[in-house]
């Protein structure tokens, strides 16, 4: 690379041979007003002929965006002369364009969000109402020219505000047609959905050859959005959350992750089959994986933005698809980390346990030692998940990848935090998973027959034999209900019925295996607050009434249910999420003593124990003076903006739900029930992810976007 | 096949033609001869030639340039002169056939003119014609001598001779032979051919392209038609030429496809260059291949310019595009490209045949050689015109195109398309050439001249041209898409008599912006039609403004209708000729136009007799009349 320097208004600047003058301006730090301009584009648009400056030595004026730099080349950006050229150009853009926004007397005390009643006319021009306003890249090039007026009367295009889609509302009556949203479109991401339509002053942006976003093959990244100068893109129905966090709003299935997923990347690679990057990126956020991908809870699929659309991606499934496709992969770290010498005990090996163990040992050096109290590791994921949704085989492989990195666990010995054996642990976690799930506010919990849904699946999982009758009835809302109802049902509960106060169809949309159930004849009574249980004759009788909806609806008339055996699967009974110092599912409760997990939670979730345990490796690693990061690079993160290529049809394009084995033939046993993506099901529901990180990649090809300012190091 | 051997084949077809002892008829079967209605002559003379069982050759030739005479029919009969007839109508035809062919009656009535020298049957000489005279055809050389859809006329007249010469030669002894021809590209900017090809021929990037630019979109140009349409060999030639000085093996043409004929020429050409090896795979036997596509344009003005035809021709949308890179180095698909206009490579061929300091000894020191013109508007002899650089506008318009018609005042010419400059009769002895025409403010542009009487009001004729333009922004740039529609709005103002003196100013000023602001040459020269009439004409603008006078009486807002009672002999044809009943009037009554009717459509002015001449059309004034009809004895 030739070094080159040139100077601009005096200031000598250095720079790269043939790179345009903008850009070795901004990288400068010096603004040259410009509205059109991308960076890191091999050839400049040069639409809105505002970045003219002058060279000396040369006749006229150049756009700053479109001529290289020269050794030596003494430029002006800041002549009078060039004023007002750019003045009269400004002027004629602001002929078809808002300008109360810009030439406003109050504009210096107008904040963003700012409710503004002097104005009335103004509204009708949208300058409060803008999204924008003052973050206005137009704003800010009126601001540095200075325009008091505008000489040419405005007269509005009279174009319809476009909002045919959940996503991006376009407003072409704000648009000054810089065409980034089309480059960014086209030629940065090739998506081709948008394209200029017309020609002169009919021109106008919108669904290549006049389609609406819905037909055009738009895949909603909002990256067009995001290098928007003006108002004439916004996103629509979260605008406002976009303020304070705006990956929060756009990313939201990584957000929604307990432990953070980066699932927009890991698709990605998915969609290139390149499954030994993708299963690495879940890996970075989830040391197991291919467990994950089996019995996770998904909050990401509820959070996916494709909801607004039809339905949320399957990204449980598409972890599995991953995973199940990439050859092998072990857990040890490529560089031992420097051995510390710390000595910390876990009590627990569940989810939560291991995975600080995973972290401490793995990334920090610390020495650990896992106790477990069942004669094998696992936790939840043995004792609780059934078999059916977690081959074990599967779960002694994952345990066995760990216990390669050198950590230790001994089994069958339940111990205290007071009775720890041999030496003394500079940290003690205790991760020993949530206790039981019977909801003792209803009356006659206690009666025989009446099973707690931890303990009944915990006996069933060790092959102790249980008694359940023909007609079951299990309580609770989540995961839990689910498993032991599935499980009833298996081990020979002719009738299972779970009482739930939640809606059916939000029962079917949060929680995984309803369907499911529904398909192996498990009944759903939904929104019902149990009352009370009262046994007779051998048979429970559990009353119940329905759940008053809204204060309006009243409450419609109890009802009972008889049952041989009833099943108290209820969560967060214990939680101790609301106690002093409870931070990330974690707590710190004695000088070096903290829990983790489901014990904290007193919850039976698979992610939520995985992201505690992660937390409280950090709190731990901080506590001995390490740095706390838990930080992994498994697989590079790709620095080139990713080129998604065109999607024809992107939104008609249906959920593929993952295959399962029939009913008939898995509600006898406990054979594995989904059934996972074959290559074709797997890449089309890849190719259904609508890429929300792309805007940030964007993001940075101009001067002063939305979020430029933190996404200046792209998504690590 | 060898190259001698196509010639003698060529040569004899040729022979077998114009020595064939049968009667030989040319008609000019080009797109404004059929328009003139050459298909009905063509008809006619088939059928007379039939009837009367006469064994004569009947050949379509392109365009001779002489477009107000058609259809024109020139008859060749053994051992005798070839006679050009003029607006040959089939009943005319039919005559020639039976009084010529048959009786050997020349009809020196209908004739223009024989080729061959001093004169015949009191028929002057062709080329002597005084709107011929100052003519030498160099890209037009073939158009309306030869049959365009047979390649034997082509190659019988020189034709691929330098393709031969340059296929056996260095890439740089081209290039030097168009160096020293001094050749200036003729789409309208006059960069020099030779450093184009130079500069595509260093580049080291491959492949590389040869585009022929076709997309002939100015109103009232018609040049590049005439010769794709009378001689496509010439510009197949020129291309092969140029693929084989720059390197490439690979040409596009982009043609208009409102030029159906043209296509079908083209690729009729094509096909028969190919069968005889001088186009496709190793042309003449040597190393050299080079094929030729023909793309449609679809109708887009703007796709004329490079950077936006080029899009165009990768399927995108056609936009122009900044430079830094020039199409030489990053064209085509991101390839070096070198793309010429239609005249410029019918030029290449006569410049190899005949050595570049022939062709450098015609025109001025810095244009040199020959520029065809297509001249239209109000003048005597419209048509397509081939004349040397540097002849003066004066010698265009009344030696070759016969002045103005009905005599009346020459007021400007407006050369270079809807982007040009309006130039007055004090300028009429600016030299054509690209210098001298860019000083007085106007373009060579491809070279469209329109010339306008005094009958014409400069405001109207500016916004037309701007408004043309504005239209055909492709709306890439704020200059052009914005700034074009608010001058429209201020001529519209003008013509409208609400013009103040404030908006001639304020014309200027958008003007000057949207010249140098703009990203291409559309942009950069769509004002230039306002800019030079407010130069030029500025009188008139500040009358529109001032005194709400339109002088041309053109602008319809300012004009105004009355019907002189001392001259209205109350004969009520403007009455019933009104299309919007705004006059009153009886039966020798003195009639009388409600003003407030009046669309000023001037029907009642066309339709009174001329021994009356009782409307009046004025601007700026009021005529006293009585406000209601009156008889005409009490006047």
């Amino acid at each position: 690379m030739d070094t080159i320097t040139i100077t601009i208004d005096g200031v000598e600047v250095e720079t790269t041979k043939g790179k345009r003058i903008l850009e070795a301006a901004l990288d400068a730090g010096i603004y040259i007003p410009n509205l059109c301009a991308l960076r890191d584009i091999s050839l400049p648009t040069g639409a809105c002929r505002i970045c003219q400056v002058q060279i000396e030595g040369k006749r006229g004026t150049v756009t700053a965006c479109s001529e290289p730099a020269a050794d030596g080349m003494v430029i002006h950006n800041n002549t009078p002369e060039l004023n007002a050229i750019r003045r009269n150009i400004l002027e004629i853009m602001l002929a078809k364009h808002p300008s109360v926004c810009l030439t406003c007397h109050r504009r210096k005390r107008c904040v963003p969000g700012d409710i503004c009643l002097r104005l009335a006319e103004i509204t009708e021009e949208q300058c409060i109402l803008c999204p924008n306003n003052n973050r206005c890249e137009l704003q800010r090039v009126v601001d540095f020219i200075g325009i008091k007026e505008v000489s040419y009367p405005y007269k509005s295009k009279g174009l319809p505000i476009e909002r045919d889609n959940p996503f991006i509302v376009r407003n072409n009556n704000l648009c000054i047609l810089c065409g980034r949203c089309v480059r960014v479109c086209q030629e940065v991401l090739g998506i081709e959905a948008i394209a200029f339509n017309q020609r002169g002053i009919q021109t106008f942006i919108g669904g290549a050859f006049g389609q609406s976003l819905m037909d055009s093959g738009c895949i909603f990244c909002g990256s067009c959005v995001e290098v928007c100068p003006t108002g004439a893109l916004k996103d629509y129905g979260d605008e406002w959350e976009r303020w304070n966090d705006p990956k929060a709003a756009s990313i939201r299935c990584r957000y929604a992750c307990p432990a953070m997923v980066d699932v927009p990347r890991f698709i990605r690679h998915a969609r290139q089959k390149q499954f030994e990057q993708a299963t690495a990126v879940i890996r970075e956020s989830v040391p197991f994986a291919h467990l994950c991908s089996l019995i996770c809870e998904h909050p990401c699929e509820n959070a996916c933005r494709r909801n607004d659309l039809d339905e949320g991606l399957a990204i449980r499934a598409l972890e599995r698809y991953c995973v199940e496709n990439t050859a092998d992969y072990n857990m040890k770290p490529e560089t031992t980390p420097v051995a510390t010498g710390k000595k910390i005990a876990i009590i627990g090996a569940g989810p939560a346990g291991l995975t600080a163990a995973y972290y401490l040992s793995k990334l920090k050096g610390h020495s650990v030692t896992v106790f477990e109290s069942q004669s094998q590791a696992g936790g939840m994921m043995r004792q609780i998940v059934p078999e059916f949704r977690l081959p074990r085989e599967i779960l002694d492989r994952e345990i066995a990848r760990l216990k390669e990195t050198g950590i230790e666990i001994t089994t069958d010995r339940s111990e205290t935090v007071e009775n720890l054996p041999g030496e003394k642990y500079d940290v003690v976690l205790v991760a020993t998973g949530v206790a039981d799930s019977t909801d003792t506010a209803i009356e006659g919990a206690n009666e025989t027959g009446i099973l707690d849904g931890i303990e009944f699946l915990r006996q069933h999982n060790s092959g102790n034999p249980v008694e359940i009758g023909k007609k079951v009835i299990v309580i609770g809302d989540g995961t839990l209900a689910i498993y032991a109802a599935r499980t009833a049902r298996r081990i020979g509960a002719a009738t299972v019925a779970v009482l739930t106060t939640r809606a059916q169809n939000e029962m079917l949309k949060v929680i995984e295996g309803v369907k499911e159930a529904q398909e192996e004849g498990i009944v759903f009574k939904s929104e019902c607050t149990p009352l009370t249980i009262v046994k007779s004759k051998g048979h429970l009788s559990l009353t119940f009434r329905p759940t008053p909806v809204t204060a309006s609806t009243r409450a419609g008339k109890p009802g009972a249910l008889d049952a041989d055996t009833v099943i108290m699967a209820m969560e967060g009974i214990h939680s101790l999420d609301q106690a002093p110092g409870a931070a990330n599912g974690v707590i710190k409760t004695g000088e070096n003593t903290f829990c983790a997990g489901s014990i904290v939670s007193g919850k039976v979730s698979f992610i939520e124990s995985i992201a505690a345990g992660r937390n409280a490796a950090i709190q731990i690693d901080n506590h001995l003076g390490g740095n706390a990061s838990m930080e992994e690079m498994l697989t590079p993160v790709n620095s080139e903006i990713p080129k998604v290529g065109r999607m024809s049809g992107f939104s008609r394009r249906k959920r593929n739900n993952i295959p399962c084995l029939e009913t008939s033939k898995r509600i006898t046993n406990f054979k594995q029930v989904e059934q996972g993506f074959d290559s074709e099901s797997g890449s089309a529901e890849a190719n259904r992810c609508m890429n929300c990180d792309l805007r940030f990649y964007v993001a940075r090809m101009t001067s002063t976007s939305r979020s430029a300012e933190e996404t200046s190091t792209a998504l690590v | 096949m060898d190259f001698t051997d196509i010639q003698k084949e060529a040569d004899s077809q040729w022979q077998s033609v114009w020595q064939s002892g049968k009667p030989l008829i040319l008609i000019g079967y080009a797109t404004c001869g059929i328009a003139a209605g050459a298909t009905a002559v063509k008809k006619r003379i088939d059928e007379e030639l039939v009837k009367s069982k006469i064994d004569a050759t009947v050949i379509p030739v392109g365009c001779i340039g002489l477009c107000y005479l058609e259809p024109l029919v020139d008859i060749v009969m053994p051992g005798k002169p070839r006679i050009c007839y003029y607006h040959v109508t089939p009943d005319k035809a039919t005559e020639l056939v039976t009084d010529y062919i048959i009786n050997g009656n020349a009809h020196p009535g209908y004739a223009l003119g024989h080729f061959g020298k001093g004169s015949f049957d009191s028929i002057p000489a062709f080329w002597e014609l005084p709107m011929l005279k100052p003519q030498l055809r160099i890209a037009t050389r073939n158009c309306g001598m030869i049959d365009p859809e047979n390649i034997n006329h082509y190659i019988a007249n020189e034709g691929y001779l330098a393709l031969k010469k340059a296929v056996s030669v260095k890439p740089e002894e081209i290039i030097k032979e168009m160096e020293a021809s001094g050749l200036r590209g003729r789409g309208g900017a006059g960069f020099p051919t030779w450093r184009k090809w130079d500069e595509a021929y260093r580049n080291k990037n491959t492949p590389k392209f040869v585009v022929c630019n076709a997309d002939e979109g100015d109103p009232g140009a018609f040049m590049d038609r005439s010769v794709l349409e009378g001689d496509p060999h010439s510009v197949l030639e020129g291309m092969t030429i140029a693929g084989k000085a720059i390197g490439s093996s690979h040409g596009y043409i982009y043609v208009r496809a409102e030029y159906p004929l043209a296509v079908r020429r083209l690729k009729l050409a094509i096909e028969q260059a190919k069968k005889l090896g001088l186009l496709g795979e190793n042309i003449l036997g040597t190393e050299f291949s080079f094929d030729i596509d023909i793309m449609q344009g679809a109708g887009a003005f703007v796709c004329g310019e490079g950077s936006a035809l080029m899009y165009s021709i990768e399927g995108k949308r056609g936009m122009p595009r900044v430079r830094p890179p020039r199409s030489v180095a990053s064209g085509l698909w991101g390839l070096p490209t070198s793309l010429n206009n239609v005249e410029t490579f019918a030029n290449v061929p006569p410049i190899i045949t005949k050595g570049g300091a022939w062709f450098a000894g015609y025109g001025t020191e810095k244009s040199k050689g020959m520029k065809t013109f297509a001249l239209t508007g109000k003048i005597a002899r419209p048509g397509l015109i081939e004349v040397p650089m540097g002849i003066s506008l004066k010698e265009i318009i009344y030696d070759i195109g016969g002045g103005i018609p009905d005599e009346k005042p020459f007021k400007a010419i407006q050369t270079g398309g809807p982007s040009g400059g309006c130039i007055p009769e004090s300028l009429l002895d600016t030299p054509v050439d690209f210098e001298s025409l860019d000083k007085v403010g106007s373009i060579m542009g491809s070279g469209g001249m329109v010339v306008v009487d005094t009958d014409t009001c400069m405001v109207d004729v500016a916004k037309y041209f701007v408004s043309f333009c504005r239209d055909e922004s492709c709306g890439k740039c704020v200059p052009c898409r914005e700034g074009l529609p608010l001058m429209i709005d201020i001529l519209e103002r003008i013509t409208q008599g609400q013009g103040t003196p404030e908006d001639i100013d304020k014309l200027e000023e958008l003007g000057k912006t949207i010249v140098s602001g703009s990203l291409c040459g559309l942009g950069k020269s769509a004002p230039n039609p306002v800019l030079s009439s407010i130069r030029y004409f500025r009188d008139e603008w500040e009358k529109h403004v001032t005194e709400k006078k339109c002088p041309a009486q053109v602008c319809k807002a300012l004009i105004s209708f009355y019907i002189l009672p001392d001259k209205c002999a109350g004969c009520g044809i403007c009455l019933r000729a009104c299309p919007v009943e705004a006059i009153a009037g009886g039966k020798r009554m003195v009639h009388v136009i409600d003003q407030d009717k009046c669309i000023k459509c001037g029907t009642c002015f066309e339709k009174c007799p001329v021994k009356f001449s009782a409307v009046a059309r004025v601007t700026g004034q009021t005529i006293e009349v009585p406000p209601k009809p009156i008889p005409i004895e009490t006047k």
